[in-house]
């Protein structure tokens, strides 16, 4: 694929080392290209992946508290029985916006949220591959979690789970808007997802810095990548699905309906292709996170780089092979319910190869146990405890038992919130220096952790019990005489300690802003070139782009950064590197700040939203985004004037 | 901490097409998105096929074969125009010339949009008649809004050079979206064989 013309860059031999002066104005030419515009229209209008990122990751943070309030008051409500502080109607749209915002609206984009901020500067390059469409992504993100939260609190909320099965959620049981509102937030989030992993993909590709060839890509951005990669093959399965479900709601069209030759299963099918592997999606991201935790407070270089990357792949094709161990009390054929026993319980294995990886990483290096790496301490144990009930419920007859039980529902949110939302916490307090340049404080992360280890247990352990006694998931309310009071009323006293630990988290990120330790460049003497440069990072990211020796670049060079001169200062210039080693290829200006990606986020919303209500909905949308789309490519100001100038020439 | 400069990028090219190009690997992520999708539109066709005892359904007549075939035929006639197209971007042929073969392309796009409204009636059945009528408009309708959104990409960039010059960016757009065009007619071919030939198998 490559010309013989690639390779140009010349290597330039003892040069002595760039002088004070001379950075000074380059980052002042830098910044004066790579900033945003001041005040609300660089809002509208920003393609800088850290603060489209940050926003992300403060958006996806709300959702989080908002899905929690959810949960409050789903405990209230069964801390006894006979209790009637909220109603069967509203329950149901607690628990369904609470299982959609925490999936669609919180893990997903937080989880690719964090890859949008660090796969840039981990590689070591100024900005994502196509910023502009970025800023698109954000806004339709941000679209979708207003519908579905809008709806909800004008009480026509979904209210038929986060996954919709049919026929409940079809025209004939679900009349009226519930269900449309919650398959076009699908719509929203699914876009967003997948522009986001596109972003990914290419970044982490073409604009690695200088020599890091694929073997030195570190394991954070391995795990964006793959998640990227399962995001492509899986959300297509679920927006297939919800169309199919708002078609037949709207449009008469007959997929789900059995006595037109259409079929329930399909929904479910289709819906858990997507729905398994976006477990991993979630997941996934989360181990590169406490990789590079315990890289960093290990003090070594991660223990089989290599089998931890193989592992992750591993378990990214393999999760796709899962997806009917949650329909095994549908009729699907036993020799089938074999297979996915099998492949469920194949997945405990390159689990295991990381969990190990880990453990051996940590027992030969000279640990020190900060806040972060207690996360990821607590993240093993409940991990593992989450995984030891999926081996359990990979076996047929067992699920029978308890399908659709609180026993699931403990071991989901073990997995979940152990898997993804302790590593989740371990990275806030990791990066919070990079992001903000303050430290988050020390005591108040030990409070925020014991108190939501504690709290978790106390809430989700009894959850186990619950299930085996058969109490049913979403149930508002249960009668005295089924013996659940207890439990229950011990699971609803843990919730106010995990509200608790987050309120901790909030104010411990409010006063660190102002108050917390100055961070520096390092404040953790880590090994990855996020770590090169300046906390919060400035505009451009890096002012020059660093050249990569090994997979821990920063613990090689100690006192000297190799770079790359050469780029422009004039223009958004990044460095295309080639796929497999990351050699300079070409140099490519990038798109600035525009206000037509958020015009093209405005038509697509209007179209979705349309459709709602009316087919036409569709060609609406279709009009408005082609003039959006237009006039997102149509040269305007800068690029106008050079072509121009170019003509002339 | 310091640094040290140890290489020297400045003589690197500013464009570069193909695979080279980050724009290139953009357009691929979005055709596996789309592919990931037809498949599972293919699977859902085959699926729900699994519960009918005929197929097509009883009272539905198989889909005709003499139009949706010119269509195929324009479809895939219409690469010619659009590698023309990609190979003049590349080896710096004149705007001009640029022109016209997206014009061509547009031309035989456009042709392939309105046979594709009248293939709709080939089938014989509306999407509410049964899921069969369902899945087979959704497929059609799929790929037209595919089709559609290149014939528009097409339009907007033939518009672009009436305006400005062609210069190398635009050029690696050009021979980028003729990678999509290649996606939209190559995945059409084993959906029209399912859909045109596999009711016809027993």
């Amino acid at each position: 694929m490559r010309d013989g013309s690639a390779v140009r860059a010349t290597t330039v031999a003892a040069e002595p080392a760039v002088d004070e002066r001379q950075l000074a104005t380059r980052h002042e030419a830098l910044d004066e290209q790579w900033r945003d515009r001041p005040g609300f229209i660089g809002w509208l209008t920003s393609v800088d992946h850290k603060s489209i990122a940050l926003r992300y990751i403060v958006t996806a943070f709300i959702f989080f508290l908002l899905a929690g309030i959810n949960a409050g008051i789903m405990r209230l409500q069964l801390a006894r029985p006979d209790n009637h502080i909220v109603g069967p109607d509203l329950y149901n749209q607690l628990f369904t916006v609470h299982g959609s915002t925490m999936m669609f609206l919180f893990a997903v984009p937080i989880m690719t949220a964090m890859g949008l901020y660090f796969v840039p500067l981990m590689v070591g390059t100024r900005n994502v591959a196509f910023p502009r469409l970025n800023n698109f992504g954000y806004y339709t993100y941000l679209t979708g979690g207003l519908l579905l939260w809008i709806g909800f609190l004008l009480n026509i909320g979904p209210d038929t789970g986060w996954f919709s099965y049919v026929p409940l959620a079809g025209p004939e049981f679900s009349p009226g808007k519930r269900v449309d509102i919650w398959a076009q937030m699908i719509t929203f989030t699914e876009i967003a997802a997948m522009v986001t992993a596109v972003e990914i993909i290419v970044t982490a590709f073409k604009q690695r810095a200088p020599g890091m060839s694929l073997g030195r890509v570190p394991l954070f951005v391995w795990a964006e990548v793959i998640t990227a990669f399962m995001i492509i093959f899986a959300m297509p399965a679920v927006m297939l699905d919800s169309s199919y479900l708002a078609i037949d709601r709207l449009v008469g069209t007959h997929f789900f309906n059995p006595a037109e030759g259409g079929d329930v299963l399909l929904h479910q099918h289709l819906f858990w292709f997507f729905g398994h592997p976006e477990v991993y999606i979630i997941f996934i991201p989360a181990l590169g996170m406490v990789s590079s935790i315990v890289e960093t407070f290990a003090r070594r270089p991660i223990f089989g780089h290599t089998a931890m990357v193989l592992s992750m792949i591993a378990t990214g094709f393999v999760a796709f092979g899962l997806w009917v161990h949650h329909m095994f009390a549908t009729s699907i054929p036993q020799l089938g319910e074999s297979f996915f026993t099998a492949a469920s319980v194949m997945i405990a294995i390159p689990s295991g190869v990381q969990i190990f990886c880990w453990i051996a990483t940590l027992w030969s290096g000279r640990p020190r146990l900060r806040v972060p790496l207690l996360w990821v301490i607590g993240f093993v144990i409940l991990f593992v405890i989450g995984g030891l009930t999926g081996v359990m419920i990979a076996s047929v007859p067992f699920d029978l038992q308890v399908h659709d039980t609180y026993f699931i529902v403990a071991h989901f949110h073990y997995v979940l919130i152990g898997g993804a939302v302790f590593p989740l916490f371990g990275a806030f307090y990791y990066w919070y220096p990079k992001l903000t340049g303050r430290m988050l404080g020390e005591t108040l992360g030990q409070w925020n952790f014991w108190l939501f280890f504690i709290g978790f247990n106390i809430t989700f352990f009894p959850m186990h019990l619950l299930g085996l006694e058969g109490m049913p998931r979403r149930v508002y309310t249960y009668p005295a005489g089924m013996g659940w009071g207890g439990l229950n009323l011990l699971a609803s006293l843990g919730a106010p300690l995990i509200i608790a630990s987050v309120a901790v988290f909030l104010v411990n990120v409010w006063r660190s802003r102002r108050h917390g330790a100055v961070a520096g460049e390092n404040p953790w003497d880590a090994p990855t070139l996020e770590w090169a440069t300046s906390s919060p990072p400035a505009s451009y990211g890096f002012a020059h782009i660093p050249v990569v020796h090994g997979r821990t670049p920063l613990w090689e060079t100690r006192d000297e950064l190799p770079v790359i001169t050469g780029l422009r200062t004039d223009c958004r210039e990044v460095l295309v590197t080639d796929v497999m080693d990351a050699e300079p290829d070409h140099r490519y200006g990038q798109a600035g700040p525009s206000v037509w990606p958020f015009m093209l986020a405005l038509a697509a919303a209007a179209g979705i939203i349309a459709s709602i209500f009316s087919p036409w909905g569709t060609p609406l949308g279709v009009v408005l985004a082609t003039i959006a789309l237009a006039g997102w490519f149509w040269p305007k100001g800068r690029e106008r004037r050079e072509l121009a100038a170019g003509e002339r020439t | 901490m310091r640094i040290r400069a140890v290489l020297d990028v400045h003589d690197l090219p500013e464009h570069a097409f193909g695979s080279r190009a980050p724009i290139w690997w953009g357009t691929i992520g979005l055709c596996l998105i789309e592919g990931t999708m037809f498949g599972l539109a293919m699977a859902t066709y085959l699926y729900l096929r699994l519960d009918s005892r005929a197929w097509p359904p009883l009272r539905t007549p198989d889909p005709d074969l003499l139009l949706p075939t010119i269509n195929l035929v324009v479809m895939l006639v219409s690469v010619a125009p659009m590698v023309w197209a990609d190979l003049l971007a590349r080896r710096g042929g004149s705007k001009g010339a640029v022109r016209f073969a997206l014009i061509l392309a547009t031309v035989l796009g456009l042709a392939a949009l309105v046979l594709r409204w009248f293939e709709f009636d080939a089938f014989h059945v509306r999407w509410d008649t049964n899921a069969y009528g369902s899945i087979v408009w959704l497929i059609l309708g799929l790929h037209t809004a595919e089709i559609l959104a290149s014939v528009l990409e097409d339009v907007v960039f033939v518009a672009y050079t009436f305006r400005y010059p062609l210069d190398e960016k635009h050029r690696v757009d050009v021979s980028t979206s003729a990678v999509f065009w290649y996606f939209v007619v190559g995945i059409w071919v084993p959906l029209y064989l399912m859909l045109y030939f596999t009711p016809r198998l027993v």
